[in-house]
């Protein structure tokens, strides 16, 4: 009998030791990353990812790991495996969303991290979604007071409405500017219907070209194409990059998104709204770090860090004092919080939008 | 026993595949001993991983067998991925659309599966036949037709299930394959036994069938068999046909055993890795599964090399392609001494 309670304590502690993860021994937190099929190199998502993972095991002391995935059917395996030996795993986009949500129901002690995609509400599954929006509209402000034709475009991967999103922010960014300023800088929006279309991308820049346009966001790899055109058209007017390099202003300009893409033509490329993968995945493990993670369906935005516009590096000096100011109020605005500076996730129609947005009165204040 | 034999040269190929790997990972700064191990330990050694390099091997075994059967009329098909999209689209349509009980529905499935594999490389075989358009550029071209064909149908056609995802909505739970063995990683379906009574039926129509006897004459000897009064076109068309059927089970099993829905993009490749398991299997159909299972293996054995070995992903891709490329290498090798032996006995008994 005596034994018996002895054992029963002895299961118990053991019980309760499990209960707690290995952070209350100081053992580190294994964080696994599974990448889709991209992998890592890919230059985006995937290579964000690796470097959040990166970041965590620098800042927050957890040990780091990546399965690449080869094919769609990997996508489970790998999952369950990563689940068996980590206490976080650590998927993007929305190809992983169902294989993520069937993994995290049968392990429900482990904690799974999804960024840029919606997965099932489980309590040990928490999904990240980026108000890509608000930098969209950081870099709506920047372009309506950078352009010189009064017209600034943005070539749509494919009209649905988290891409919509991007051009909803833009677009309220530069109604912020014109209502400040008492300009008149007008939107173009075109859909070229495909993420993987850069001819397609291309073309339509030309043709926005040819309608006095000289600014234009795109993103995804019709995105590239768009760019192009960027180029080329400085280039037919004699302004290489060499010539940007060496102080000529550009006639026209690209805006980058998700990445910061501002390398790519260095000089040519106004700025970049940013979803910023890493800081997103630093923040979700750190929330399991120090008890703060919730699992289900998370938005953030520049509050989180999230997302926001590029540093200018090469561009800066184009760009009018009083625009950065504006920016930097806004941006100030939309950390505390300011409900018209939450730019939706997704937008049905941009035109409304930004119809029946409301330039924050804070604004006003900044050039006054 | 020339099976057997042959059996133990390729393992002896496989040995010597692995042994330039172990020096790759060496030279990659990874442990040649937990490589060796994760290699074991990720294709066959646990129970999970066994069941993941099954099912890998799957649709290999079929789509391997789309490239055979082709072969054997004489023909290159080299558009089992394409035939493997439209399988999965047959099959998926089955199984969204029909509902019946399991019985009745996972045969129809599969069948909408190899119906509309078959219609996609008959056309090709149709073209050969009456317009001389050579079926090697146009599989290939159907090959895109059909990929994004279907990736349009499940992501802005009408088989899309909305809210942004390039997917179909899940199909009825009466048109997924019974599961054989529930392993918690990789469930193994009645795939199986669809994959090896493929082999066996094919092995016995071309071998003791009278269709099978002249099918092999067209290929190996397609003026011959004109002169036998043989219809060579129709036997391009339906050595086609057979050909493409097996290619859409393929698809047909991923959808109704694997993601019960269909995926754009949901095959990278499995189509044309048929066509090295097929050559692997030196276009004998017993060979298929030998050579499907070397390909499944080593693919499921890159989960263990990124994770235990850490091999990254690109050095076990290379250790694949030696280890496959030196069984390839064997193949031809002992295939020219058999030759360069049978011509020795030839000269001996001349004389």
């Amino acid at each position: 009998m005596k034994r018996k309670t002895v054992v029963g304590i002895l299961v118990l502690v053991l019980a309760l030791f499990s209960l707690t993860t290995g952070v209350a021994f100081g053992e580190p937190l294994r964080v696994i990353l599974v990448t889709d099929i991209g992998g890592l190199g890919d230059k985006g998502f995937n290579d964000g990812g690796w470097l959040g993972v990166q970041m965590a095991e620098e800042q927050l002391g957890v040990t780091g790991n990546v399965i690449q995935s080869f094919q769609q059917t990997d996508f489970i395996p790998n999952l369950t495996t990563a689940a068996r030996q980590a206490d976080v795993v650590v998927a993007l986009g929305f190809l992983m969303a169902d294989a993520i949500s069937e993994v995290a129901a049968r392990f429900p002690n482990v904690k799974f991290i999804l960024v840029d995609s919606v997965a099932e509400e489980l309590p040990n599954l928490a999904s990240y979604e980026i108000r890509a929006g608000q930098g969209a509209y950081l870099a709506g402000i920047v372009a309506a007071a950078v352009t010189e034709t009064g017209r600034v475009g943005m070539v749509e991967p494919m009209s649905i409405p988290p891409v919509i999103a991007f051009t909803a922010g833009y677009g309220a960014g530069v109604k912020t500017w014109n209502e400040l300023t008492g300009s008149n800088v007008e939107l173009v929006v075109k859909d070229a219907g495909a993420f993987n279309d850069p001819a397609r991308g291309k073309a339509l820049a030309l043709s926005m070209i040819g309608q006095n346009v000289d600014i234009m966001m795109s993103g995804a790899n019709t995105g590239l194409g768009v760019f192009q055109a960027v180029k080329e058209k400085n280039d037919e007017e004699g302004i290489t990059l060499e010539a940007v390099a060496a102080g000529t202003k550009p006639k026209y300009f690209g805006v980058g998104v998700d990445l910061d893409q501002d390398d790519i033509y260095p000089g040519m490329m106004l700025t970049s709204a940013l979803k910023n993968v890493p800081e997103v995945i630093l923040g979700a493990i750190k929330s399991i770090q120090d008890g703060t993670f919730t699992g289900g369906h998370h938005a953030v935005g520049i509050q989180e860090d999230a997302t926001g516009i590029t540093d200018l590096r090469h561009t800066r000096h184009l760009v009018p004092d009083e625009a950065m100011a504006v920016v930097e109020k806004a941006v100030e605005l939309m950390r505390a919080g300011n409900k018209d500076l939450e730019i939706p996730l997704a937008v049905e129609n941009a035109e409304k939008f930004i119809q029946d947005f409301k330039v924050p009165e804070e604004l006003r204040f900044v050039l006054q | 026993m020339k099976i057997t034999s042959g059996l133990g040269s390729a393992l002896i190929a496989v040995c010597i595949g692995i042994g330039i790997s172990l020096i790759l990972a060496l030279l990659t700064g990874a442990s040649p001993l937990l490589t060796l191990k994760a290699l074991w330990v990720g294709s066959l050694g646990t129970p999970d991983s066994l069941a993941v390099t099954i099912n890998n091997a799957v649709p290999l075994i079929l789509t391997g067998m789309a490239v055979l059967v082709a072969f054997r009329a004489g023909l290159f098909n080299i558009g089992g991925e394409g035939q493997m999209y439209m399988g999965a689209l047959g099959a998926v349509l089955v199984g969204l659309y029909v509902d019946l009980p399991p019985v009745l529905e996972v045969p129809l499935l599969i069948a909408g599966g190899a119906l509309f594999g078959a219609l996609l490389a008959g056309l090709a075989g149709l073209l050969r036949a009456y317009t001389g358009a050579h079926e090697v550029i146009s599989t290939i071209m159907m090959n895109y037709i059909a990929q994004y064909f279907v990736n349009y149908m499940v992501t802005k056609g009408p088989l899309n299930k909305g809210s942004y995802s390039a997917q179909t909505h899940p199909i009825n739970p009466s048109a997924r394959l019974p599961v054989l063995w529930n392993n918690p990683v990789s469930p193994v379906t009645i795939s199986v036994i669809i994959a090896l009574a493929s082999v066996l039926f094919i092995h016995w129509f071309l071998t003791r069938t009278k269709q099978g006897f002249v099918l092999n004459t067209v290929g190996l000897n397609p003026r011959m068999a004109t002169y036998a009064g043989t219809n060579i076109k129709g036997y391009w068309i339906s050595g086609m046909m057979l050909a493409g059927a097996f290619a859409g089970m393929a698809g047909a099993v991923m959808v109704g055993g694997v993601f019960h829905k269909l995926v754009a993009n949901f095959s990278t490749g499995a189509g044309f890795t048929g066509i090295a398991v097929a050559l692997l299997a030196k276009n004998q159909p017993l060979g298929l599964i030998p050579a499907a299972l070397l390909f499944g293996g080593l693919n499921s054995a890159n989960l263990e090399l990124q994770l235990s070995a850490g091999v990254p992903k690109d050095v076990v891709l290379i250790i694949q392609a030696v280890v496959i490329l030196s069984v390839a290498v064997q193949a031809v090798i002992s295939e020219r001494l058999e030759k360069r032996e049978a011509a020795g006995i030839d000269r001996v008994g001349s004389q």
